[in-house]
């Protein structure tokens, strides 16, 4: 009894949850956004009037030093700017739906009563945001790196190359990303299949999902699922 | 202008379009966000501003060594 009260009540919190489920744009990175959008405007400006309205002049002392600091200081500036903003930009759940491929797996995060671990993960924000992005880059220095050039991999699969069904990951899932934030906790640490393989589950040997272990994180249809 | 003038002249235009092109691709990815946009100023705009910069770079370098300077 008690236990239905706690679903049920759970339940509702998730559905109002959802209901005013709208992304927060980051203050920072509206401001940077501005600065990048100026500073471009500013730079095309700048070139342009030099190489059209001030052509004759283009060996003038002045005329070298404004576009010397256009190349060399504005230029590589803005795409700095805007490189980090993408960065920023492409972590949401949203971005990652943007792609048709995704759609099944971002609708079945939202799913009532889903028993699937992404599911659970998303729908008790167990992972406060950027679901997708988390469990799929790893930890460290270089994991945003390698999740971005995976993201221009899927870019290319998407638009040019073209992909097939069922979807697979790439190579092996890195259990890290779970162990994270799991390992160090309590309750996980006393489950004796834990401590039995722990070396394997740390070398990403055996995976966290199947033989009796834990759900599959994503349902099987959403693989072949090709909205 | 000499022909040498020109020929800088030239290299200045050329490097002034690309940066131009490179930099319409990330305002377009600035405004209005998408996976498209996105690779197109990452991948097409970093190119075409790192080109214009070489460019730009051999033009002084160029016209250093004509003044005798390097």
């Amino acid at each position: 009894m008690l236990e239905r009260v706690i679903a049920s009540f759970s339940h509702s919190l998730i559905q109002a949850a959802q209901q005013f489920d709208f992304p927060i744009e980051d203050p920072a990175i509206r401001f940077m956004n501005f600065v990048g959008v100026a500073l471009c405007l500013l730079t095309i400006s700048l070139i342009c009037y030099m190489i059209l309205v001030k052509r004759k002049q283009i060996t003038n002392v002045t005329t070298r030093w404004i576009l010397l600091i256009a190349f060399l200081i504005l230029s590589p500036l803005t795409y700095i700017i805007s490189f980090g903003i993408a960065i920023e930009k492409s972590k949401p759940v949203e971005f990652c739906n943007s792609c048709h491929p995704m759609k099944a797996y971002v609708n079945g995060l939202a799913e009532a009563d889903s028993e699937h671990i992404a599911s659970l993960h998303y729908q008790y924000r167990w992972i406060s945001d950027n679901q997708c992005y988390k469990c799929h880059s790893d930890y460290g220095l270089f994991g945003a790196a390698q999740a971005k050039l995976g993201g221009i991999r899927h870019f290319l699969a998407f638009y040019i190359v073209g992909y097939e069904t069922p979807l697979r990951i790439r190579g092996t899932y890195n259990n890290q990303r779970c162990l994270h934030c799991h390992s160090p906790v309590e309750s996980f640490q006393d489950i004796s299949e834990h401590q039995e393989y722990a070396e394997e589950i740390a070398s990403s040997e055996q995976s966290c999902f199947g033989a009796d272990c834990h759900v599959s994180p994503h349902p099987k249809e959403a693989a072949t699922t090709d909205e | 202008m000499n022909e040498e003038d020109m020929k800088l002249d030239k290299i200045v235009m050329t490097a002034g379009v690309l940066n131009i092109l490179g930099l319409l691709s990330i305002l377009a990815s600035l405004i209005h966000f998408s996976s498209f946009t996105l690779v197109i100023s990452t991948t097409f705009g970093g190119v075409m501003i790192f080109i214009s910069l070489i460019l730009y770079i051999f033009k002084v370098v160029y016209d250093l060594k004509i003044k005798k300077i390097l």
